[in-house]
């Protein structure tokens, strides 16, 4: 019988470029779909910053990491989530992000984050 | 489920983050500077009073005794040390981190 898949969170709560936490998630979450177990991302708060299209962070020196997103599907990630109160509070409308994604209310994202077996914060 | 938190409430929106989310029967543990959320007569703490009927809080004794703030935090919290920390991670899994 094949080892039970864990369900992995990648919880991204920080924007880009003012920290480093948002491409670090991003970094983890390509190395962590290596392990193939089942992995979901969950974009809330400030995390739902480095979604937004047309960054364009050379004048300021730093790799914009954002068109990686694209590849998560490549990668075998299941679940994006984003938690849409977040976005409202910010307001950003979801057509203004660079990739599909699940919008989530926050009662949903509740359940998701208890529903988990491992969660990494970002 | 554990939620921890390791910022100052008038520093960082994480506690007020977090009370939004936690769910009933879920626990939160207060760490290092989420320590000062606790001092009474403040807005944290009275938000935190308001939870305090659904949500399970803790906060570990070497910060409050670190910080000088022993005998100005509101009564009703749970004040744990290192193995407890552990016992209360390994028990409430998933956890989640506000920082």
């Amino acid at each position: 019988m094949p080892p039970q898949k864990k369900k992995f969170l990648f919880v991204n709560r920080k924007a880009p470029y003012g920290t480093i936490h948002a491409h670090e998630a991003l970094e983890a979450i390509l190395t962590g779909a290596a392990f193939e177990q089942r992995i979901s991302i969950l974009f809330l708060d400030d995390g739902v910053f480095p979604l937004l299209k047309e960054q364009n962070s050379g004048d300021i020196g730093l790799k914009d990491f954002s068109p990686t997103y694209n590849a998560l599907s490549l990668y075998g990630v299941e679940n994006i989530y984003v938690d849409e109160e977040s976005l409202i509070e910010r307001g950003i409308a979801s057509d203004e992000l660079s990739i599909k994604v699940e919008l989530k209310t926050t009662k949903e994202v509740c359940l998701i984050m208890e529903q988990q077996d491992v969660i990494f914060n970002f | 489920m554990l939620h921890i938190i390791n910022k100052s409430p008038t520093n960082s929106p994480a506690l007020k983050q977090c009370l939004k989310r936690a769910q009933q029967g879920s626990s939160i543990l207060l760490m290092e500077d989420a320590a000062y959320a606790l001092i009474s007569k403040t807005e944290a703490s009275s938000q935190i009073k308001q939870h305090m009927n659904r949500v399970s809080f803790y906060v570990l004794e070497p910060d409050i005794k670190a910080r000088g703030i022993g005998e100005k935090i509101i009564s009703g919290i749970q004040r744990i040390g290192y193995n407890d920390f552990v016992k209360l991670a390994c028990s409430q899994h998933p956890v989640q981190s506000w920082f």
